[in-house]
């Protein structure tokens, strides 16, 4: 009955194949190593910490589709292609819908509440701020405080919806997110 | 009673039925992701082949269900559930998503289409009388198809090692999904799209279905586990069957329904039964198999 694993030549290919198949797969993960990504992304409302979002994140879109004002977009290349990210650039806003954590399937974005959202901090830059204190007015979560007459984001508070951004009357405008400061939970399976 | 012949210009039915089911899933997924938000009212279907909701239901990629629960060592319970309908329709149809449902296998079936109409016009262009179908047969040019076990397998060890899905960076169906949608909702393709090119393209040039027949660690689950199948393609009169192997020709699995070799594979796509010049092949219900001989069958032990 197993004479073909008794036969070697057969035995060999199916080895080398088998070999072959592994080392071609796990060169992926592992080339990642040798070339880490440069600058960090800001991603979507509830995902977990990055190495375990890469590895649960099924790159399915459905928190791409499920996103109302279209922030969350698929990521084009490298190693981590296909995951959403938040893209910031056409100035729209996150809600705060929490539509993309309902959608998705494996808990890559946990399932958070609205009042733990965190995507990520605002940062102003002064050296095109003209002091007008619109982004004061309009911010949700009260996350800036004036400062010898600037205004400064207080980090703790912010959760990165980019309303400041959108309203800012600078183009282009004065205030952007930056991924750093947001909450990542810990991943449990779903 | 005998089967009568069937003539030329007859309807073919079944795979008219195929072609649409798998044309209006796409042409769905895509309008969902599109217009779906503004106007058409399609926010009930959400996701890829990957994870799939349409309104309450869901069903999900049993692969990458696998790979998940085997690379963070845990259930996911909504996954196996939503899983469970990919697994169901393959313990009774057998292999009927590679078929019937997988748009990888529809672009791949269209480019041998193409490719034999190409063939045939050359054909004629020379003067020569070829065959009415000139697709080369995939039983003469495929390899090994135990190979895709073995991929299966080095996949689930890698990605047991490695702690990371790994399959789900090349897979062929996901990469086609998810720039489908993101042309269709942001007009730009991802860099990935080179791995779904380069296996159309060994198909088309070098393989006739040889990432389906033989590489596609997906289609290698769905044979191991539609093997309980209960309702197959067979032929059904042996003794007439003149053994003129149309349906070995037309087979995009390389099976030979005429001489019942390599059924396991069979994905119940019908072309066999449209293709044969008699009412041969019918779908009956089979004694369900045991998997105990199925890795002897596989591996030819």
């Amino acid at each position: 009955m197993f004479y073909s694993l008794l036969n070697r030549r057969e035995f060999l290919k199916r080895a080398g194949y088998f070999l072959f198949f592994s080392a071609s797969l796990s060169s992926i993960p592992l080339l990642r190593l040798l070339f880490p990504e440069k600058e960090k992304l800001i991603r979507p409302p509830g995902a977990v910490v990055e190495e375990r979002f890469l590895a649960v994140c099924m790159r399915c879109g459905k928190c791409v589709e499920a996103c109302p004002t279209r922030i969350i977009k698929p990521l084009k290349s490298g190693f981590a292609a296909g995951t959403p990210y938040v893209d910031f650039s056409q100035g729209e806003i996150c809600t705060s819908c929490m539509m993309c954590t309902e959608a998705c399937p494996t808990n890559a974005l946990m399932k958070i509440g609205k009042e733990k959202l965190d995507i990520g901090t605002a940062g102003i830059d002064y050296d095109r701020c003209n002091r007008c204190f619109i982004c004061f007015d309009y911010c949700p979560v009260e996350a800036f405080r004036v400062e010898d007459g600037w205004p400064v984001v207080i980090e703790e508070k912010c959760i990165g919806c980019n309303i400041c951004s959108s309203v800012c009357p600078i183009s282009p405008t004065a205030i952007t997110v930056k991924p750093e400061g947001a909450y990542r939970p810990e991943w449990s399976p779903p | 009673m005998e089967p009568a012949l069937k003539g030329e210009d007859r309807v073919r039915i079944i795979r008219a039925i195929r072609n649409v089911i798998r044309v209006l899933l796409i042409v769905l997924l895509v309008l969902s992701a599109v217009y779906g938000y503004e106007f058409l009212r399609l926010e009930f279907i959400r996701g890829t082949f990957c994870h799939l909701t349409i309104d309450t239901f869901s069903a999900s990629c049993p692969l990458g269900f696998i790979q998940l629960c085997l690379s963070t060592s845990s259930l996911a319970y909504s996954l196996l559930i939503s899983s469970l309908f990919f697994i169901v329709i393959s313990l009774i149809f057998g292999r009927v998503f590679c078929g019937w449902i997988c748009p990888v296998g529809f672009v791949n079936e269209a480019l041998h289409y193409l490719k034999a109409r190409l063939l045939r016009r050359r054909r004629s262009g020379m003067g020569s009388t070829g065959p009415a179908s000139s697709s080369v047969p995939l039983g003469t040019r495929s390899f090994d198809r135990s190979v895709k076990y073995i991929f299966l397998a080095s996949v689930i060890v890698v990605s047991v090692l490695l702690r990371y899905p790994v399959f789900c960076l090349i897979c062929p169906l996901g990469i086609l999904c998810r720039n489908l949608l993101s042309l269709s909702s942001f007009h730009f393709i991802m860099l990935e799209i080179i791995i779904l090119g380069t296996i159309l393209l060994f198909e088309f040039f070098l393989l006739d279905r040889g990432w389906c027949g033989s590489l596609c660690p997906l289609g290698a689950l769905y044979v191991l586990l539609g093997q309980p199948k209960i309702v197959n393609f067979r032929v059904k009169w042996k003794e007439i069957c003149e053994k003129c192997k149309r349906c070995w020709k037309h087979c995009p699995m390389g099976i030979i329904p005429s001489e019942q070799v390599g059924t396991d594979e069979c994905s119940n796509c019908g072309l066999c039964e449209e293709m044969c010049a008699h009412e041969v092949a019918l779908p009956r219900f089979l004694h369900p198999k045991r998997w105990r001989g199925t890795l002897k069958r596989i591996f030819k032990l």
